[in-house]
């Protein structure tokens, strides 16, 4: 805010697309204030920029610090030209557009918008003096040509230019990122103005060695934007584009940021003590072959506007040819010489050419060269304006462009004496200009012919009559004023230097423009070479070679490319993306094992690891240990080969089994009780969802499973390995814990300092650590917890509801999911008949037996479970059990009673929907978790009662208590209701 | 700082996730209910965020479940970077919670839809929220098993198949979980994330095995976050979903495992300390170059959208991961702010790219751009909004996607990672080409296809576009330009997790208290404590 000159740019720069925006909601039938409201903000972006004036300090405000994103503008002599060119342009381009289009509302609507986002981003690029606010506009850039070039949006060729139009150029911002981002990283320097001081001011750069690599991004980047062989071919494409936008984008402006990049850059890179060697070589490198292939290419075309897209392409290559060769040193001075007067002749003449080339569409409604004879006689002005603007292309003299032509020259032969590598690019520049001067003498030829009796080629691009008076002359008068400027500059050379001499940036070892009088007083090799160019041009123009059309070889390149890319592709992807599940497991697990190789090797875990003996050496659990870990390995390894169904879900029962014994072994009750109810309720499910798979296969299936096998041999074995080594380290630890703690007590009169080490050691085992805490915690509290403890002493339980009940929430929850999945993917059958889905699951038609047996123990069997269940809830919290076992206790009684007794038996037993059974049991733990938030204390924070007994001491509970019964309700709900719904499935 | 209401975090999605699911069959309240619950949680998110700046740079919320002191109880963290995390996951929910109201299937609602879609946001938030790395398992089975149940709602045969190898291959990656996190209490004793920051920074480095478990848990997150050769799950259950579960899938799923190697890497498995000799950076790097060349080969070679876009999806994970391992392995502070930004607005986005394929299916019933074009003639509104989400995902400046890559990228360079670098660029590249011609490819062009050349009158096609599937895909448009527009104060944002992350002793001494950060990391004179009282941050190795 505190910087008026920043907000005054700041304005500047975005008045076009605001009041491009603005025409946007002007009511339809008001076109000349549409045009007008268009034109003020280049106007008014002009207006700023001059009473600016030209200064070199930056006015910034952060927007992203950490990224050095500032939006900076500077008009120092370079942005200043570039912005009143683009702005200048623009205005005339606006005028332009209202001829061409006429009175078409529609397209003027979708037009203004679009140009002023153009002009805003270009006059941000040109003023920006951060780089990464440059990247910013550079990029709005593209996405606006994109959106221009693919006007014509139902036109599929259009389509696919616009798309190749905004992929070379988007690769290329992308390069340019990367090299802004590395030069940036290299010099420390994140805008112009830091990177000038770097640069001269001899300070250390901080990574110099990514200079090249900066280097090469960036000349990809801008070389990809300013259309430089091998990426120039988008730019012939772009001319899809309507002609104002051919005219302003893609030959006077957009084209042109690359080569202002280069301009920006080359006192800091390419012309400085610490300049970069490769500078002139490259810039000139390919800035010659493009110039030389864009003439060529442009004398082998016949649509106008692409003749004048490759003479872009071709000047465009001159442009940066000239800060190539400019950067050579000659009598230790780069011999740049009058650049901006360079970049704005080009701009003089090809502005006018498009213009022109649209007028001649638009009105003669002819787009090939060869249709236009006898355009002299029909449409005189046209055809003047036409030939003066090629006149001045083909850089005849008494033009601007002759003097322009006159100055490169200069430079490359200073250059080519320093270097004689440069004479070759003398020699192309030669070419080049006889083929411009070519496209003059064949456009002259043409026009002059006698008229041309075929018919109007019919496909012009827009569909009106021409207007008459002011608006409908918009179409050409544009083109002869920029044109004049052209004259001017050739014909009063001192005046027009003077114009452009404050924001000239290089002056070579011209101080003054030099004029045609002192090309001709002062004789050199530069203008033998200017002569001998234009007499070449001239008998190639006359005589009949390069006539048939050629279409550019590089046209091909990004289909192609495309192509292969796609092909390659779906090589990469898809050989890998096959469908397949077992693929995926084996390569995800192959990754899992390569990986954990590699962190052992990394690690040095590949040496045996130091086992101590199982269970203390206790050799009768030890047996055991070995029998059940025998047992659970043998059925898992015979799993793979028993071909029935039920026999291989009663082999994983087995291996539960054996779970449950190893717990046993290991004197954990609660979790053996609970695996076992566990195994005989995933029993159950297996075997209903068994029966109602289709039949099985009654071939026995292939035995090719060895290698398969050995792979999840590997597979478990590595995992094996870590667990090995991972169980190693806990015994040392436990040992060492141990024994620091026997010292600890022994020496514990020694002093504090041992009682320090024993806390260390204390602190640094915290497997006891953790254990121990949650023993002496379970019932009674210590001074660590205010007194407060679990208030149950089977510590198990007051872990999974206390400690962690958390957790205990959390995997409540999981359940409750589970069951909603399996009811949705079953949906019901009232949900079916609403024609809702498929059945994914096909009951065998074998009818379902209930067994007597079964259903004659129900009696018995039901109140016993839940008799049971019920008292492993209540001593939950002390004794072994607790309300996931109880629950799973309840489920198997329930189960059981549900399947001998058929459907009704489950609405009688329990009156509400399993479904909603589970939400009163999450409820139950949601309002125990939540409800100590309003006292302000943490969630789960159990409250403690006593119940007063007779005779006795008072009943001790917890809110535990309620949070388990939430626990077991969950558990209830969600095993009867899977296994009711198979049930359902088979009734 | 204790705030115990940061558990509202995970408390408001489970009430919503009980209450739909008592109201089951009454569509009315459940979305009342849903839309409420989605609200407070953006509400309650915010005003976290907001106390938690005024409370100064490097602070954090903490609670222990159960009132019991850490490590002992299960810890629950708010932090800058879980609070951005979470607020951008209610945004991206709120978005996809109003295109579900108008879009799916009556039967699928009317299932078991809204539970369903609450748990799974618990399930993320509890990730998000959770300082305990069992803890974290559990939270990852919820968000998993309501992941699971949301692939079968429709139940159709395809729907099913592809579930069937995606529970599998997560159940593969859940188990590896659980065996790490068991092997880690058994080897340092401790599931407490601080607790384990605080091990893996002490003098006396936990033993090798620690590490081997480290990569045993990388594999884990890597897995969930569908890095190469571990994202088989992804791609071929993407294309089959209703819209808004999979916008939601794409939003938040992969991220969480993202967010979990931010969380328990560069503090713990790869902590300075312990890195010279990990090989978690360099499994990073090569991760993150194959994840984005060969994801982005696949998306050039798909005209589908929905396949294109998972793939886009999969192939900016190794923007992340490259983030990651740069951040890692070099120590660049910004590497993780431009993880934390890039992440957080591809989650938005993500959401609303798949969104706005449903909007494009709703008038074209197809995916497939080969089938039809030209649809901008049609539908010129929809035109646009599409153009704005797909240059925000391209990383259009001054869009949202632009800050977070620009700031990889620079990093990249910056640390010698410059192969990366360039392949992120590419794939940046390649991302404006995929995307542009999908774009294209549907609203340019020829007008023809089923919903597009019909006879004039018939305004939309075969079906009308819902109301409130514009409103749910702009909403989300609209999140991600402002957040675009706000980048300055987002990065702000990400800076601050970033400096959080890289100084786990502000994480530990939350949690375990002051006196638990090693003592040898304090400065050793004096002297220098009073030059520079924040000069222990740099560490004395």
């Amino acid at each position: 805010m505190n910087d008026p000159a920043f907000w005054l740019l700041f304005a500047a720069v975005l008045a076009p697309v605001i009041t491009g925006v603005v025409t946007m909601f002007l009511p339809r039938r008001l076109i000349t204030t549409r045009v007008a409201t268009a034109l003020a903000g280049p106007a008014l972006a002009i207006v700023i920029l001059l009473s600016n004036g030209v200064s070199n300090t930056a006015h910034s405000r952060p927007f992203v610090e950490q990224l050095n994103l500032s939006f900076s503008f500077v008009t120092d002599p370079l942005g200043m030209f570039f912005a009143l060119l683009i702005a200048g342009i623009g205005a005339l381009i606006v005028l332009y557009a209202r001829g061409y289009f006429g009175r078409n509302e529609n397209d003027l609507a979708r037009f203004y918008p679009m140009l002023g986002l153009f002009a805003t981003a270009m006059l941000g690029l040109v003023l920006s003096d951060n780089f990464l606010a440059l990247f910013l506009f550079w990029e709005m850039t593209s996405i606006s040509s994109f959106l221009l070039i693919g006007w014509d949006r139902n036109n599929p060729r259009a389509v696919r230019l616009a798309l190749q139009a905004l992929t070379v150029t988007g690769l290329g911002g992308m390069a340019l990122l990367g090299g802004l981002c590395a030069l940036g990283s290299a010099t420390g320097a994140w805008s112009f103005s830091e990177l000038a001081h770097v640069m001269h001011g001899g300070v250390e750069l901080p990574n110099p060695g990514l200079l090249p690599l900066a280097f090469g991004l960036i000349v990809l980047g801008a070389g990809a934007k300013s259309a430089q062989w091998p990426l120039h071919f988008w730019l012939p494409g772009a001319m899809a584009a309507p002609t104002p936008v051919s005219a302003y984008l893609h030959s006077a402006t957009m084209v042109k940021a690359g080569v202002y990049l280069f301009a920006r850059l080359f006192p800091m890179l390419g012309a400085s003590h610490e300049a970069l060697a490769y500078w002139p070589m490259t810039l000139a490198g390919f800035g010659a072959i493009t110039m030389l292939l864009g003439g060529y290419l442009a004398l082998r075309a016949d649509e106008l506007k692409r003749i004048f897209a490759y003479t872009t392409v071709s000047q465009l290559g001159l442009l940066v040819c000239m800060y190539g060769v400019g950067a050579v040193q000659h009598h230790h001075e780069a011999v740049l010489s009058w650049p901006v007067m360079q970049i704005l002749n080009h701009a003089l003449y090809k502005a006018p050419l498009f213009i022109i080339a649209g007028a001649i569409m638009h009105i003669a409604g002819r787009k090939y060269l060869s249709q236009l004879s006898g355009l002299l006689k029909s449409h005189f002005h046209l055809a003047m304006i036409c030939l003066l603007a090629c006149y001045a292309m083909a850089g005849g003299p008494l033009t601007l462009s002759f003097i322009a032509k006159e100055t490169f020259l200069y430079q490359v032969y200073d250059a080519a004496r320093e270097q004689s590598a440069y004479w070759i690019v003398a020699a192309m520049t030669v070419l080049t200009a006889a083929c411009n001067v070519a496209i003059f003498v064949r456009f002259l030829r043409t026009f002059m012919a006698p008229a041309h009796h075929g018919h109007a080629h019919d496909d012009h691009d827009h569909h009106h009559a021409h207007e008459h008076g002011f608006w409908g002359s918009c179409i050409w008068w544009p083109a002869a004023f920029i044109v004049a400027f052209q004259f001017i500059g050739g014909f009063v050379t001192p005046l027009f230097g003077g114009w452009i001499s404050p924001v000239e940036t290089h002056t070579g070892h011209f101080e003054h423009l030099p004029s045609i009088v002192y090309a001709f007083s002062h004789p050199g090799v530069p203008l033998f070479l200017s002569l001998a160019a234009i007499g070449l041009g001239v008998v190639v123009g006359l005589s009949p070679i390069f006539r048939t059309t050629f279409a550019d070889p590089h046209d091909r390149l990004f289909p192609a490319t495309t192509r292969l890319g796609e092909v390659v592709g779906y090589r990469a992807f898809f050989t890998m993306q096959t469908g397949n599940l077992r693929t995926y497991l084996i390569m995800i697990l192959a990754a899992l094992v390569g990986a954990l190789a590699w962190a052992s090797s990394a690690s040095g875990l590949l040496n045996w690891p130091r086992v101590t003996p199982l269970l203390g050496g206790d050799v009768g659990l030890v047996t055991a240990a070995l029998f059940l870990t025998f047992l659970m390995c043998a059925a898992a390894m015979l799993i793979p080969w028993i071909n029935s169904r039920v026999v291989r879900v009663l082999t994983l029962g087995a291996c539960g089994f054996s779970v449950t014994g190893m717990y046993l072994v290991y004197q954990a009750p609660d979790l053996a009780l609970t695996q076992l109810m566990f195994e005989i309720i995933s029993i159950v499910l297996f075997l209903l969802v068994l029966r109602l798979l289709p039949e099985e296969p009654s071939e026995s299936r292939p035995v090719a499973r060895a290698p398969r096998l050995a792979f999840a041999l590997v597979v478990g074995v590595s995992l094996g390995w870590i667990m090995l080594h991972s169980g190693a380290v806990a015994d040392q630890s436990r040992e060492a814990f141990l024994t620091a703690q026997a010292q600890s007590h022994d020496e514990h009169l020694a002093g504090p300092v041992v009682h320090d080490a024993a806390l260390t050691a204390h602190a640094e085992q915290p497997d006891e650590r953790l254990g121990a805490w949650f023993q002496r915690h379970a019932y009674k509290g210590s001074d660590a917890t205010d007194g407060r403890g679990g208030g149950g002493t089977n510590v198990v339980n007051v872990v999974v509801v206390d400690f962690r009940g958390y957790d205990t929430l959390g995997e409540i929850t999981v359940l409750g999911i589970a069951m909603m999945g399996v009811l949705a993917m079953l949906a019901g059958p009232a949900f079916i008949a609403e024609g809702g889905q498929e059945r994914v699951l096909i009951p065998t038609r074998q009818p379902h037996l209930r067994s007597s047996l079964l259903r004659t123990s129900m009696p018995l069997i039901l109140p016993l479970t839940l008799l049971f269940a019920g008292y492993v809830f209540f001593k939950g919290h002390n004794e072994p059990g607790g309300g996931f076992i109880a629950g799973l206790i309840a489920s198997v009684g329930i189960v059981a009673y549900r399947m001998s007794e058929g459907p009704h038996a489950l609405k009688r037993l329990i009156p509400v929907k399993p479904g909603v059974l589970v939400a009163i049991g999450l409820s139950f733990a949601a309002i125990t978790a939540i409800t100590p938030l309003l006292g302000g204390d943490s969630v789960l924070t159990l409250p403690h009662f006593n119940v007063p007994r007779l005779g006795s001491e008072p009943y001790h509970f917890t809110g535990a208590a309620f949070f388990d019964l939430g626990v077991m309700l969950v558990v209830i709900g969600c095993s009867t209701g899977i296994i009711n719904r198979f049930e359902e499935e088979l009734d | 700082m204790n705030n115990n209401l940061i558990a509202l975090i995970v408390a408001i999605p489970f009430v919503a996730g009980i209450l739909t699911t008592a109201t089951r069959g009454h569509i009315r309240t459940q979305r009342a209910l849903g839309g409420l619950a989605l609200f407070a949680l953006l509400g309650v998110n915010v005003l976290l965020m907001l106390g938690l700046h005024g409370t100064g740079e490097h602070s954090l919320w903490t609670s222990i479940a159960g009132g019991w002191p850490a490590p002992f109880g299960i810890a629950l963290v708010y932090d800058q970077l879980s609070g951005l995390l979470m607020g951008v996951a209610s945004i991206v929910a709120i978005g996809c919670f109003i295109y579900a109201c108008g879009t799916l299937d009556r039967r699928i609602e009317r299932g078991w839809f809204h539970p369903l879609f609450h748990l799974l946001i618990m399930g993320v938030n509890f990730s998000f929220l959770t300082g305990d790395l069992f803890n974290l398992f559990v939270s990852f089975e919820i968000m998993l098993m309501a992941s699971y149940a949301m692939l079968c709602l429709a139940g159709t045969r395809p729907q099913i198949a592809q579930a069937y190898k995606y529970i599998l291959i997560n159940l593969v990656g859940s188990t590896i979980f659980v065996l790490g996190a068991g092997l880690i209490y058994g080897v340092v004793g401790t599931l407490n994330i601080a607790d384990l920051a605080r091990i893996a920074a002490s003098d006396n480095p936990p033993p090798p095995v620690f590490q081997a478990i480290g990569v045993l848990l990388l594999f884990v997150f890597a897995l969930k976050a569908a890095v190469f050769p571990l994202w088989f799950w992804l791609p071929d259950t993407y294309h089959t979903l209703p819209t808004p579960i999979v916008a939601m899938f794409s939003a938040l799923l992969s991220k969480v495992g993202v967010y979990a190697i931010l969380r328990l890497f560069p503090s713990i498995f790869a902590s300075p300390q312990l890195q010279h000799d990990s090989i978690v950076p360099v499994i990073l790097s090569i991760g993150a170059g194959a994840t984005m060349i060969i994801a982005i080969l696949g998306a050039l070679s798909t005209r589908q959208m929905r396949r294109a876009l998972a793939m886009l999806l999969i192939a900016h994970v190794g923007y992340l991961i490259f983030g990651i391992s740069v951040g890692i392995n070099a120590g660049a502070p910004n590497a993780y702010s431009g993880v934390l930004f890039y992440m957080t607005q591809e989650m938005i986005l993500m959401a609303a790219l798949f969104l706005a394929t449903g909007l494009i299916e709703s008038i074209t019933t197809t995916d497939d751009t080969t089938q039809f074009s030209g649809l901008a003639t049609r539908a010129p509104g929809i035109a646009a909004l599409c153009f704005v989400i797909a240059a925000s995902f391209i990383g259009f400046p001054p869009l949202s996607g632009f800050y977070g890559k620009a700031m990889l990228v620079r990093e990249g360079f910056a640390t010698g990672n410059a192969p990366l670098a360039i392949a992120t660029l590419f794939t940046a590249a390649m991302t404006l080409f995929v995307m542009i011609r999908l774009w294209a490819g549907a609203f340019w062009g020829t007008p023809k296809g089923p919903g597009v050349d019909l006879p004039e009158g018939a305004k939309w096609g075969v079906t009308p576009v819902p109301a409130q599937a514009v409103v749910g895909t702009t909403f989300l448009a609209g999140a991600s330009i402002a957040y675009a527009l706000a980048a300055g104060p987002m990065m702000d944002i990400a800076s601050n997790a970033t400096a959080q992350l890289n100084e786990p002793r502000t994480y530990v001494t939350a949690i375990l208290g002051d006196e638990a950060w090693p003592m040898h990391r304090e400065p050793a004179a004096p002297v220098l404590a009073q030059a520079d009282p924040d000069s222990h941050s740099e560490g004395v190795h």
